[in-house]
């Protein structure tokens, strides 16, 4: 019991003393724009159809659902102000965060894995090259960047998802101006505002995770495996843990 | 050749009682030896005899349990240290940047510190592949290359730092023996050109014989047998037979259940 609470404890810790160190080198940001740049690419438009897909999905099942509870009692114009609020506060940024610690937290932490058994992160030890200055810190900085605008694009595309699902079905038949209007009423910036803010949270916490799972990785090639697979895990737990602390500061 | 060679004198090393443990395992207890400048020091010793962790801790890698190196009379375990002294490291599988061409890896050095210009770096470059006839594999990935290339590849990497102090690990392991023979040729020449001091870790008797000034032999974590090659191999045969067999029976293996 000891043993693992002071495991956890240590696990941690270092997550905290590696966050810290990127944050240290980041006055070598403006050599380092071109990795960035590179980050950003990778983590923006590979993750950009799956958040497309996922998102106007999730926003057509949730106008679905609401709308078949709504129309009973006469209250279909009220799907828009739900599909809007839960999208922008609650599901795009969770999913949003989700879907790049599958894609790109699951990719960071191979890569660096795969680095660290193979000896290339201590080659670049010798050579007095910082792993957490070239590998670490630059993707921080495009999760950091590249989050916000992911987050946007899935609230937009369920928002569209949610008014196809509601003008098309037979029982709702929502047009989409009430639909569109129904939801301005209800959003305010605020909302957008919060939920970019959460995503991008939770992007940077992604990155960091999988990095410091990737470097932490010890053994042979079968620790990489293990080491994506508790990243990933790692990842989603602090996301739906963080999400009630960070909404509740947010309200 | 000349843009390979350090304008930094070669250093000497110093290992003073040494003793690395991991948990409850002692992996090397009170080790000294001392290598001069831009001499050529092989540590031999069987498989799991310590003499990979004992490199790791010249280099910094490793901080030792208890003991010190000295670099030049300064502390290999600060990372300062390395910084001062340009140290390289040959590793046993190579430790290459799987995701660079070999080019970019042998430019990766001065190109992330910025030492020269981009031309002045091709040409450094351009030198180190000829030096070890890799002039044909510059563009290929690693993944591309054999076991030989990849290791003169990682010769090539530690010679574009311009090392005062370069270490070998494993230098010939999983090479055949004209392989063997011409990497034991590239370690020599080395010397005799850049005047570098050598560190060379290995259980390969013929190269140990034939590139260094000065060895030990280690076996569990122990230095067993010290002095030139001649005194060590031909102090008595008998012993060195014992030293290199096997701990298994190889006749009449046992396996447990």
């Amino acid at each position: 019991m000891w043993n693992r609470a002071n495991k956890y404890l240590s696990d941690v810790g270092y997550h905290v003393v590696l966050l810290a160190s990127a944050l240290r080198y980041l006055p070598s940001l403006p050599r380092q724009m071109n990795r960035v740049g590179l980050y950003c690419f990778e983590m923006g438009y590979k993750t950009f159809p799956i958040v497309a897909i996922l998102s106007f999905f999730i926003g057509a099942v949730l106008a679905l659902q609401t709308g078949f509870a709504l129309q009973q009692v006469g209250a279909e114009s009220f799907i828009g102000s739900i599909v809007g609020l839960s999208l922008c506060r609650e599901l795009a940024p969770v999913m949003t965060a989700f879907l790049l610690s599958g894609r790109v937290g699951s990719a960071t932490t191979a890569e660096l894995a795969s680095m660290k058994v193979y000896q290339e992160i201590d080659a670049l030890q010798t050579m007095n090259i910082s792993p957490v200055r070239i590998l670490v810190m630059p993707r921080l900085v495009a999760a950091f960047l590249i989050t916000p605008p992911l987050t946007m694009f899935s609230i937009f595309i369920g928002w569209f998802g949610g008014m196809v699902v509601s003008k098309f079905v037979n029982f709702i038949s929502l047009s989409p101006t009430i639909y569109w209007r129904g939801m301005m009423d209800f959003l305010t910036q605020d909302d957008v505002t919060d939920g970019l803010i959460k995503g991008q949270i939770f992007g940077l916490f992604v990155v960091l995770i999988a990095c410091a799972q990737g470097l932490n990785t010890s053994g042979g090639p079968r620790e990489i495996g293990f080491s994506v697979t508790r990243s990933v895990v790692i990842s989603m737990i602090f996301i739906l843990f963080t999400d009630y602390f960070i909404t509740q500061a947010l309200l | 050749m000349s843009t390979l060679v350090s304008d930094k004198k070669s250093v000497c090393v110093d290992a003073e009682e040494v003793g690395i443990r991991f948990g409850d395992t002692q992996v090397i207890s009170d080790v000294s030896f001392s290598v001069k400048e831009g001499e050529i020091f092989v540590i031999m010793g069987p498989s799991g005899s310590g003499k990979s962790v004992l490199l790791r801790s010249v280099i910094g890698l490793l901080k030792p349990t208890s003991g010190r190196v000295l670099i030049g009379g300064l502390d290999a375990s600060d990372r300062q240290t390395h910084e001062k002294i340009k140290t390289g490291l040959v590793f046993q599988a190579g430790a290459l940047f799987n995701s660079m061409s070999v080019f970019d890896n042998l430019a990766f050095y001065p190109r992330e510190h910025r030492l020269a210009k981009e031309s002045d770096i091709r040409e450094k470059v351009e030198q180190a592949l000829e030096m070890l006839s890799l002039k044909e594999a510059a563009n290929k990935i690693p993944a591309e290359l054999s076991g030989g290339m990849k290791k003169r590849v990682a010769i090539a990497r530690s010679l574009v730092m311009e090392p005062q102090l370069l270490l070998y690990d494993e230098p010939t392991s999983e090479l055949d023996p004209t392989m063997a023979a011409t990497i034991s040729e590239v370690i020599g020449t080395l010397r005799e050109e850049l005047n570098v001091t050598s560190i060379v870790v290995s259980h390969d008797r013929d190269l140990a014989e034939s590139i260094s000034d000065r060895m030990i032999l280690l076996k569990r974590g122990t230095i067993r047998a010290s002095g030139t090659a001649k005194e060590v191999m031909g102090s008595d045969s008998e012993e060195i037979e014992e030293f290199f067999r096997p701990e298994i029976d190889v006749e009449n293996p046992r396996f447990r259940r």
